[in-house]
């Protein structure tokens, strides 16, 4: 799904991290689990909700690009999230008064981005390849797009909405949680060790991962 | 008993609470149960006097519904939207308030310092800013009583101000971020000590409400704590409020006041499960922090003849220093807010009014990934590799003085909510002295993180903390309450939160707000 020639996300540190193993024990509650499984199991509806079907497609492409996922096996869908949200007019509690309202601020800037597609490279945003989707993406962050399209919509501020909400979604997942080595929820009875590297034995450890030699990489202790 | 008042007694383990009808007139209706409103209410039914607690959020039962993740803690938050307006816009939601029973106190990190005496009279040491109608002596017994009510661990001596009682409690442990502190601070010869924390170091007996259970380090107070251990009001104050005979009503939202032809207010209505209800009362006392507490009045053009309410928006200079070190610190164990310094409350040569105190921050994955995203704009494959040293990051951050200007405020939109309100617009520019301020706190923890060891230190500028929109003072062209928290307008309103601060103080507010609240129940009391 991502061009093979552009950088890619090498394999975690904590690739022997067993996180399901972790969440199946006494030391994480009942509703811990139930809030990561619950978030698992959502799967995307064939049609989305809110945005239309070309403004999605942009967005899917746009969340390949901010938080690359080639290295998990199962990605999640980060523009569906979007979507969700915005059907359930849910939000985090405030946004940039630059900014119209969430739904019409992502859908108008979808509609621009493919735009820029055809004005700078006589294509879609989606048909693009990954670097000139950089391209684009790295200007909408410093503001520099141009297009009436773009008027009374700040380009940077709309990149900076879209970037942490993909972030937060994924790092809010057990995929984002078990790449960073990230044992939190596993709190009962509690966290015995907690000064510098001190580490409870539910923790895990990192190993070090070759991934110039091979993309299997070669697990060693640290 | 009515079956709300049966669930209420049993989530909060009483035998029997009070119930008051609406017709009912009570001797006080408390909006908001936060640390603005459940110590006067606990107060104010102690005393015998009749009183309601509308809460707009859910009575939450943290040991069972608590989970240990924070996208699953999102309901916690206020998250009706707000408009952040101006050259520095103040993100909401996650920062600043809460939504259930025990408000903002349900996500406060428990950090609880208390503010220095000259905090009070910024303008009589400086120049700049307002002081307050109170003096520091005044609040003395209250942060006392609050301490020990609700259990604050902290270090006895404390290195700061003037000479205070020991904590009841001894200090929390100190985690990762705590020890980069004290190590980066002792190679600048910076004081440190263990922060006074609303959270119990050992099992305590908070008078009045029973034991409590020791803190488990399990380092997530900023998105609730299932234990108890953390001293928010649905754990303390309102089940003294409960027992003293007060009635509590979760899922009740205020949104009108009805005034009666000599001014007074006769009822407020609110909305609970899609019904509009009203509930009658002699005094109306208005606990809904520094946002919703002027949306309240000026959507009901209330108490606002002098143009004042909504103006002087305040929120404290926050900026954070983020770094990664060789050490694993894994960020999510223990107290958050595990070290304190207040060397530079006033610093010596500065080009600013006031000053702020400095602390070690832990922090949980999705806040910092979100924080990372927003502050350095890193995405990609740099991202995903920047978040895999997560478990090796450290933080510090300032909370530092902020001027009142009467242009920063709180103003209702064009566009509505979901209950068809105008949302609010907030504007903040930080002048010139904030500048100063943050430039030279930015100085203090870059040299702090560098003697600790930090690599690839980023900041991320931030303004927390919300105060100042409904302000005391004694001029009442220049202020919307006066020392005691009532409305210069309105006979029988009384407001109690961050919203009534002349200044926003170089400490996290909640103690001061709980101290205040507590005071002026008192003052209300002595003039029955």
């Amino acid at each position: 799904m991502v061009d093979t020639t552009t950088a890619r996300v090498p394999r975690s540190p904590y690739a022997t991290f067993d996180l399901d193993g972790l969440l199946a024990s006494d030391h994480v509650s009942a509703a811990t689990r139930r809030a990561l499984a619950e978030r698992r199991a959502i799967t995307a509806p064939p049609v989305p909700r809110v945005l239309s079907v070309p403004q999605m497609r942009v967005l899917r492409a746009v969340a390949i690009r901010l938080v690359p996922q080639d290295d998990q096996e199962d990605p999640v869908d980060l523009a569906d999230r979007i979507d969700a949200r915005l059907a359930a007019r849910e939000g985090d509690g405030w946004r940039y008064g630059a900014l119209p309202p969430d739904a019409e601020a992502i859908g108008t800037a979808m509609v621009n981005l493919d735009q820029s597609g055809w004005e700078r490279f006589s294509a879609g945003f989606a048909d693009l390849p990954p670097e000139r989707q950089d391209e684009i993406l790295a200007a909408m962050q410093r503001g520099e797009m141009e297009g009436q399209g773009w008027e009374g919509l700040s380009p940077a501020l709309i990149f900076e909405e879209l970037l942490v909400e993909m972030v937060e979604t994924f790092y809010a997942g057990s995929r984002g949680q078990r790449d960073i080595g990230y044992a939190g929820m596993a709190d009962l009875p509690g966290w015995d060790h907690i000064g510098l590297d001190e580490r409870d034995l539910r923790e895990p450890i990192r190993v070090q991962i070759d991934n110039r030699q091979d993309r299997t990489g070669q697990l060693t202790g640290e | 008993m009515s079956s709300d008042a049966r669930v209420i007694a049993s989530r909060y383990g009483l035998g029997e609470t009070r119930a008051f009808g609406h017709d009912d007139v009570v001797d006080a209706l408390v909006i908001g149960t936060g640390p603005g409103g459940a110590p006067l209410a606990a107060r104010l039914a102690a005393a015998g006097l009749s009183v309601v607690m509308l809460e707009a959020g859910r009575a939450w039962d943290p040991g069972t519904e608590f989970a240990t993740d924070e996208a699953a803690q999102h309901g916690l938050f206020w998250n009706d939207e707000r408009i952040s307006a101006g050259t520095n816009p103040i993100a909401f939601g996650r920062n600043n308030s809460g939504y259930g029973v025990g408000g903002g106190s349900l996500h406060y990190t428990a950090y609880v310092p208390r503010p220095q005496p000259d905090d009070f009279r910024l303008r009589s040491g400086t120049g700049e800013g307002v002081d307050w109608p109170i003096a520091h002596d005044e609040l003395l017994p209250y942060f006392d009583e609050v301490e020990r009510t609700i259990g604050v661990s902290g270090p006895s001596p404390y290195p700061w101000g003037p000479p205070r009682p020991d904590y009841p409690l001894p200090p929390l442990p100190r985690n990762g971020a705590a020890q980069l502190m004290a190590r980066g601070c002792d190679e600048l010869d910076i004081r440190t000590a263990s922060a006074p924390n609303a959270a119990l170091s050992v099992p305590y007996d908070r008078p009045g409400i029973g034991p409590g259970r020791a803190c488990t380090n399990r380092g997530f107070c900023q998105a609730g704590c299932s234990t108890g251990a953390k001293g928010s009001m649905d754990v303390t104050y309102i089940p003294l409020a409960l027992r003293a005979g007060a009635e509590l009503r979760p899922g009740s939202h205020a949104t009108l006041f009805e005034v009666d032809g000599r001014g007074h207010i006769s009822g407020v209505v609110y909305s609970r499960d899609g019904r509009e209800l009203r509930q009658r009362a002699h005094h109306v006392f208005l606990c809904a922090g520094a946002i919703e507490t002027p949306r309240l009045m000026l959507l009901n053009r209330l108490g606002n003849r002098n143009d004042q309410v909504g103006r002087h928006f305040m929120a404290h200079v926050g900026l954070q220093l983020w770094g990664t070190f060789d050490e694993d610190v894994r960020p999510y164990k223990g107290i958050p807010g595990g070290l304190i310094s207040e060397d530079t409350h006033r610093p010596a040569g500065a080009n600013f009014a006031g000053g702020y105190l400095v602390q070690s921050i832990g922090i949980m994955p999705v806040t910092y990934a979100g924080q990372l995203a927003r502050g350095r704009g890193l995405w990609g494959p740099a991202l995903r590799e920047h978040m895999r040293r997560y478990v090796n990051a450290a933080g510090i951050n300032v909370l530092g003085e902020c001027l009142p200007s009467p242009d920063n405020r709180v103003e209702l939109s064009g566009e509505t909510d979901v209950r068809r309100l105008p949302k609010p617009v907030i504007s903040f520019d930080a002048g010139p002295n904030e500048r100063a301020l943050a430039a030279h706190a930015e100085r203090t923890l870059r040299a702090i993180w560098d003697a600790a060891g930090a690599r690839d230190v980023w900041s991320f500028p931030r303004f927390a903390h919300t105060a100042g929109t409904c302000r005391m003072g004694t001029d009442r062209d220049t202020s919307v309450v006066d020392a005691d928290g009532r409305s210069h307008e309105v006979p029988n309103l009384t407001i109690s939160d961050n919203s009534t601060f002349p200044s926003v103080l170089a400490a996290n507010p909640s103690l001061t707000i709980m101290a205040l609240s507590l005071r002026t129940a008192d003052r209300h009391l002595a003039r029955r």
